[in-house]
């Protein structure tokens, strides 16, 4: 059956915010669908509340609406859209569930809504664990002993039955939330508590559990006529216990002999087919490493992370796939892009791929770094090797843990015992404890059995730490090309050789060590392929031929991390678009999975490389770029740019001294004396002495922060003495080699520019106010676009400042400025030259391409050739935005909620209205916020601002709020009047915990400190998912949004593109 | 460590580490796409003559156990791999790859750069090639490639074909295998469904054929241009009609040759376990196994009495026939997997099927 006839307008409902368990690869599959579905002449509408995503642009859909993904708000959409479907199996467990609520409000047959792709009841049986494992014993597919519990009672009455360790799992949860493994009653009440309140319906799956046992994933797609075919098989390095996000992953699978392979592939066929799934699904099995025995664990029956990762390093495209079937294809009928052959077989790889997760503990320091069932990483790498040491050292080098290879320069110091336990316990750090032990000489078999891991692996990173040995005492060229074959760096070379990296690329060069290109191509080389997507190895052919077409190489921004997310890759990708049109060939280097900028049709070339310098010196080498673009990919592109440089690449925009001008703290403090543009003062200091002194000159309270580093690690606002030499001492010891910076910390109203410069020219699209006062990360605060009632001299005078900064640095594209106005006066806060988080936020809430001009002018054209003469204000856009932080503070057990400088969040939503309090009322909603509130409003105020917050309080009574408060807050509030009920932090927390409570405002009095009751309160309200805010500021937007919540009116479709002038 | 070389007719010399036997050997270079069962590739008759090139670069490891092995042992004539696991872990994988290959003598090669390889075959076609250890002078070997006999020349179906029948016992109805360079588990699913599995060699004659009252027969795959086989499909074409025949792979071309169709040889041929095949009617598709230099000419099919019941989605060439009337049919994948998807084993159901009427005819009993 071709296409069907009947389906004219589909609406695609997107995953939201990023947080733990639910990245990027949404945003890669939904657009990717998008467009599959646009080819077919359907009209697309989108309903996606992140506004940082590719799929939200005007390009990718007909229609997009930037609203709140609730069942309220996508079936407003629907009622006004009238589509005759709706395909909710892009957009990760947020679309999933979100149809199946409106399914079950009736919202669906009111309307006359299909839902496309698989149907409901097999997602229910995929979803829903009693019926998972009925439907699976129906089929006889083996499942692991398990009870589904509603309270922790049963829970712990089945393990002790079963007499085994037990993993435990909420049902309908992102990234496992809240479960986790337990032995013994006291810890699976425990865990079986905290799954059953992270559960939307209060399930959990209590089942035996199979640590150690191997995990195979696969993935499968099912068209309606019942054609089936496993596109990918996947082996994680870490065996069960780990989720399958947090492990490492292979690609194919490694270890198991074709039985084994067949045997699961057949019974992964079978499920699919017992799930009448039509699209995509993801099954997950458990292999007894020493038989045939297996279990069914888990399937998803819909695009997934693992979906992902499989199109990626498959080559097959999986959600244009799984796009087509939901609007009526065969298999068959559909082409492979790659080939253009038929989309209807298996790939095979002649390659091998894993993938590392990137994990959050540098900005969680005093979180728990254990892995277990609940996912924990934020992003993750992927690499391509001929063999798998080749792929595994590639993606160590992608992931930017500080790592030289398999070398962990922490690790290197830490005693056997503490290695010893590192392998026993996953951690985020346990393949580099491991290769650190193996370099000590422990027996590889010990290692396996007290690790899990299977021996292949480890026989693989001893191939590595003997080579290292040879490498200590050989420095010929077959020792190096050795080196190469198997996967080192330069780097890790210069390690072993004592000596620098550039010392090993010469060396390298002189000998005639050079990558050679192969083409990922889903047919192992049977077939020519078309599509240009590439890897590096050391091999005889390079297969990527010389196109004398000019071109510019974009650096994306590797694994999604906090302070470095998916907004890089909206850049990036926008970036690449921007050089196509200006009839350039965009050559991207990226090793993220999850993002559209990997994606096969995106750019002329893509190679999926790490971001290093020596990786990208080879592709500059390779295609002979007019010049590399570094603004888009975040601090990862910007930092590799001062290397590029020096080895002779050119830098297209911004100059590399500009650059370091900007990065460096002196350079940079002398450059705005002499522009007589005020900062905070402070300074850089390397020791506890000289920042006591440095403290004596600007007073306290200060903010804390060591240079050259993402989004604010170890930064934070000191009031005392004390707390300021524990601090820095912290931050010394994170790196010696960097100054620690302390600036007198002004409080007052920040504003934020995303301006683009050519050095004489600037365009300014506007100043974004945050709703928290300055000392929260911008990343963290809640943003205001375009700022309210903003003073024009202040604007004029950030302006000003603006424009003598592009003259003074010569920018050549975007110019990021951080501003603080205290008393009246305007201080500058921080400076990037280059594109930042909040330019996809700003572009879609003006519906104005940034990118596009800066990347115009970046290749050298002024912005008054692009129609924006002198200091260009573009026009106020006809709706307010407010971008909301998202937090994923429930995945990491023991880490601090409060905001502070140091950014936290792992995502952001968009609020988007004609009016501020509409805005903000999205924008709480689409970040979680339940309004109106569902309970009292808990206030829990640092004596430091109490004052303020009767102002608060007052407004909340007067709402008819009900107020609790803790002891000095009560007192304050008693005397102030203000009626309340007082209470004590147990009673608040349990509240919490109950989801009694509505919201919570926590101003932290110290933060940082589990042992206060503040603490204490802030967990318990992210763990029970209820609203927490930690600054006064954003309990102010909450009331303002609160005002409105009746009256916000009926959901916009965003502008249309704007053409550039 | 030793070196060792492969080179191939048209010039191209690779040169990489010897994993297997000391010596040379030589035939005509192919590859495979299969990801797992290297083992099953080694032992799978039909590579008979041929130098065996894996795609997939990591090969070795999970070992070799042998129960997993196609036949009594390997046929091929060379192994080229990119890496060669010299460990094994896996519980069944009793021993290593390089062992394996050096028990049994087959010259192997790694540390090639396997993809250039396979591009070159599948650009400008199979070629002959001769895989040396040892210190070579690579013209030399060139010229060595160059006088190797073509597989269109050789009779290799004689050299894989069983001396003797032989039996496997079952409860169920007598199937007599005609073995061309059987593949075990064409055998063991037969077996495994009850049947008497009687093996014999491919030069039976149908009166020694029909002297074991069969109640099917099935053709089995096999090496080599089938086209040298038409003695063997004259057999075939007596027992038409007689007892219900099942053809696999090489089982498929004889019997279009028997019904005077012809065949002709692909330009790289079918080598893996991902190649798609479409049911012609159904519209439903297969993951196959396939393992084939060469393919029924369709146009030759006119006026035979057998229809294409199969076709491949790649390229659409024959896959399956049927006749017409007589309960004969044959596939030109491999329904028994080993290695590959087991998507097809519904074949052997099909062809039991087939055999009941036979049965209670009472006609071997």
């Amino acid at each position: 059956m071709p296409r069907r006839p009947d389906l004219h307008k589909v609406v695609v409902i997107g995953s939201g915010p990023i947080v733990i368990g639910q990245a990027a690869e949404f945003d890669y599959s939904g657009t990717q669908a998008c467009r599959a579905l646009a080819e077919e002449g359907i009209e697309v509408v989108l309903v996606n509340s992140n506004p940082a995503t590719i799929m939200t642009d005007p390009e990718t859909a007909d229609r997009v609406y930037l609203e709140p993904l609730t069942a309220e708000s996508v079936a407003r959409v629907l009622e006004a859209e009238r589509p005759q479907g709706l395909l909710a199996t892009l957009g990760g467990q947020v679309a999933l569930n979100l149809a199946a609520e409106l399914a079950r409000l009736g919202v669906l047959d009111r309307l006359g809504v299909e839902l496309l792709g698989t149907p409901l009841r097999g997602i229910h049986d995929a979803e829903d664990r009693q019926r998972f494992r009925d439907l699976m014993t129906r089929i006889g597919e083996p499942v692991p002993e398990s009870a589904v519990a509603s309270s922790p009672e049963e829970a712990v009455a089945f393990a002790q039955a079963l007499a085994s360790e037990v993993v435990i799992r909420p049902a309908f949860t992102l990234g496992g939330t809240g479960g986790g493994l337990a032995e013994g009653p006291e810890a699976v009440y425990k865990v079986a508590a905290r799954g059953i309140a992270a559960s939307p319906i209060g399930q959990v799956l209590v089942e035996r559990s199979l640590r150690g046992w191997k995990e195979v994933e696969y993935e499968v797609a099912r068209d309606t006529d019942d054609n089936t075919i496993t596109v990918c098989n996947m082996e994680n390095v870490d065996p069960m216990g780990v989720h399958t996000g947090d492990s490492i992953v292979v690609a194919p699978s490694l270890t198991l002999s074709d039985r084994e392979h067949q045997m699961l592939r057949s019974a992964a066929l079978r499920i699919v087919r017992a799930l009448d799934v039509r699209g995509a699904c993801n099954v997950q099995f458990a292999l007894d490493p020493a038989s045939e025995r297996y279990y069914v664990i888990e399937v998803n029956p819909r695009l997934s992370r693992s979906s992902a990762l499989a199109s990626k390093a498959t080559g097959y495209p999986i959600a244009r796939v799984a796009a087509k079937i939901a609007v009526g294809y065969r298999l068959w009928e559909i082409q492979n892009p790659i080939t253009r052959g038929t989309a209807c077989f298996e790939p095979a790889l002649d390659y091998v791929v894993v993938k590392l997760p990137r994990w959050p503990f540098d900005k969680f320091g005093e979180s728990d770094r254990r892995l277990g069932t609940q996912m924990k990483s934020t992003g993750e790498v992927m690499a391509i090797g001929r063999t798998f040491t080749e792929a595994l050292l590639k993606a160590a080098r992608s992931v930017e843990a500080g790592t030289v290879g398999l070398y962990h320069p922490r690790l290197g110091a830490l005693p056997d015992e503490v290695l010893w336990v590192r392998t026993q316990t996953p951690c985020d750090e346990r393949l580099w404890a491991m290769a650190e032990l193996l370099r000590r000489g422990a027996d590889p078999a010990e290692l396996s059995r007290r690790s899990l891991a299977d021996p292949f692996f480890v026989g693989e990173l001893l191939r590595v730490v003997e080579l290292e040995r040879r490498l200590q005492q050989d420095r010929s060229s077959e020792a190096l090309g050795e080196a190469k074959r198997v996967g080192l760096s330069d780097a890790e070379v210069a390690r072993l050789w004592q000596t620098t990296e550039e010392d090993v690329r010469a060396r390298r060069r002189a000998f005639g060590l050079r990558p050679t290109y192969k083409l990922v191509d889903t047919c192992a080389g049977e077939f020519p392929a078309v599509t240009p997507y590439y890897y590096s190895t050391y091999e005889e052919e390079d297969e990527a031929e010389e196109d004398p077409r000019p071109c510019a190489v974009v650096l994306g921004s590797g694994p999604i991390r906090i302070a470095q997310g998916i907004e890089f890759d909206y850049s990036t990708v926008h970036a690449v678009r921007s050089l196509r049109e200006a009839g350039l060939r965009a050559v991207v280097v990226n090793c993220n999975p999850e993002t559209v900028s990997t994606d096969f049709d995106i750019s002329d070339r893509l190679y999926f490389e790490p971001l290093s310098v020596e990786d990208v010196l080879h592709v500059v080498e390779k295609e002979h770029p007019v010049g590399v673009l570094v603004q888009f990919g975040g601090q990862t592109a910007l930092n590799l740019a001062g290397p590029l440089h020096r080895a002779g690449v050119p830098i297209l925009g911004t100059s590399v001294e500009s650059l370091d001008v900007s990065e460096d703290r002196e350079k940079f403090d002398a450059l705005l004396a002499q522009l007589g543009v005020p900062r905070p003062p402070g300074g850089a200091v390397r020791s506890v002495e000289e920042a006591r002194a440095l403290v004596l000159r600007v007073g306290l309270p200060v903010l804390v922060r060591p240079s050259y580093v993402l989004g604010g690690r170890a930064m934070r606002v000191v009031y005392s003495q004390e707390e300021l030499d524990r601090v820095v001492r912290a931050a010394v010891a994170v790196d010696l080699q960097r100054p620690v910076l302390v600036d007198r910390y002004l409080p007052g109203v920040e504003l934020e520019v995303d301006a683009i410069g050519d050095g004489v020219n600037l365009l300014v699209p506007g100043f974004m106010q945050h709703v928290e006062r300055a000392g929260v990360h911008s990343g963290d605060s809640m943003t205001v676009f375009p700022a309210p009632h903003l003073p024009p001299e202040v604007a004029g005078r950030v302006t000003e400042i603006l424009q003598l900064l592009n003259r003074a640095l010569q920018v050549r594209g975007f110019l990021n400025a951080q501003f603080v106005v205290h008393q009246y006066r305007v201080y500058l806060l921080e400076v990037n030259l280059r594109a930042s988080r909040t330019v996809p936020f700003v572009s879609k809430v003006l519906g104005f391409p940034l990118v596009q001009v800066a990347t115009r002018v970046m290749l050298g054209a002024s912005l008054e050739d692009l129609g924006f003469p002198g200091v260009y204000h573009l026009p106020a856009p006809r709706q307010v935005g407010v971008k909301a932080p998202v937090f994923s503070h429930e995945k990491l057990p023991g880490s601090e909620v409060a905001l502070g400088p140091e950014m936290r969040s792992t995502g952001e939503v968009i609020g988007l209205d004609r009016h501020l309090a509409g805005a903000l009322y999205k924008a709480f909603m689409a970040a979680g916020v339940r309004l109106p509130l569902q309970g009292p409003l808990v206030l829990s105020v640092a004596p430091r601002h109490r004052r303020e917050s009767l102002r608060l309080a007052r407004r909340a009574a007067d709402m008819g709020l009900q107020l609790w408060a803790t002891a000095g807050t009560s007192e304050a509030l008693q005397r102030a009047g203000i009626p309340h009920r007082r209470v004590s932090y147990e009673e608040a927390t349990e509240a919490v915990r109950a989801r009694s409570a509505g919201a919570v405002v926590c101003v932290p009095t110290a933060g940082h400190d589990p042992s206060r009751p503040g603490f204490r309160l802030r967990r318990a309200a992210a763990e029970a998912r209820v609203p927490c805010l930690t600054c006064l500021e954003t309990a102010w937007a909450l009331l303002d949004a609160l005002e409105v919540a009746d009256a916000v009116g009926v959901p916009q479709p965003t502008a249309g593109p704007a053409a550039l002038g | 460590m030793t070196e060792a070389y492969l080179a191939l007719e048209d010039g191209l010399v690779l040169r990489g580490r010897s994993v297997g036997a000391e010596g040379e050997s030589s035939g005509e270079v192919v590859f495979t796409t299969s990801m797992t069962g290297y083992p099953e590739v080694l032992t799978d008759p039909s590579y008979a003559g041929q130098i065996v090139v894996m795609a997939f670069p990591m090969v070795g490891t999970y070992g070799v156990e042998p129960f997993w092995q196609e036949s009594r042992r390997p046929f091929l004539r060379g192994f080229v791999v990119r890496h060669a696991s010299p460990h094994t872990w896996h519980w069944a994988g009793r021993i290593t790859l390089p062992e394996y290959l050096q028990r049994w003598g087959v010259v192997a090669l790694e540390g090639v750069d396997t993809r250039q390889l396979v591009r070159h075959l599948r650009s400008g076609g199979l070629k002959r090639g001769v895989l040396a250890t040892g210190p070579q002078e690579p013209q030399a070997l060139v010229q060595r490639a160059r006088a190797v006999s073509d597989l269109s020349c050789v009779d290799v179906v004689e050299e894989v074909s069983p001396p003797a029948p032989f039996t496997l016992p079952g409860p169920g109805p007598r199937v007599v295998v005609v073995d061309c360079g059987l593949k075990l588990g064409i055998a063991r699913e037969l077996h495994a469904r009850g049947c008497e599995v009687v093996v014999i060699p491919h030069r039976a004659r149908a009166a020694e054929i029909l002297a074991l009252n069969p109640h099917g027969m099935v053709l089995s795959n096999g090496p080599g241009d089938p086209a040298r086989l038409q003695a063997t499909a004259r057999e075939v074409r007596a027992l038409w009609g007689v007892v219900p025949v099942f053809g696999v792979c090489l089982g498929n071309q004889l019997l279009a040759l028997a019904a005077g169709a012809c065949t002709f040889k692909l330009p790289f041929g079918h080598r893996g376990s991902n190649h798609p095949v479409l049911e012609v009617g159904s519209g439903r598709v297969r993951i196959t196994t396939q393992n084939h230099g060469y393919a029924v000419d369709e146009a030759s099919l006119a006026d035979t009495g057998l229809r294409v019941t199969h076709r491949n989605l790649h390229d659409g060439t024959v896959e399956g026939l049927e006749h017409e009337q007589l309960p004969v049919f044959a596939v030109q994948f491999h329904p028994e997997a080993r290695p590959g998807p087991r998507d097809s084993r519904d074949l052997f159901d099909r062809f039991l099927e087939r055999l009941q009427p036979a049965t209670r005819a009472g006609g071997a009993m």
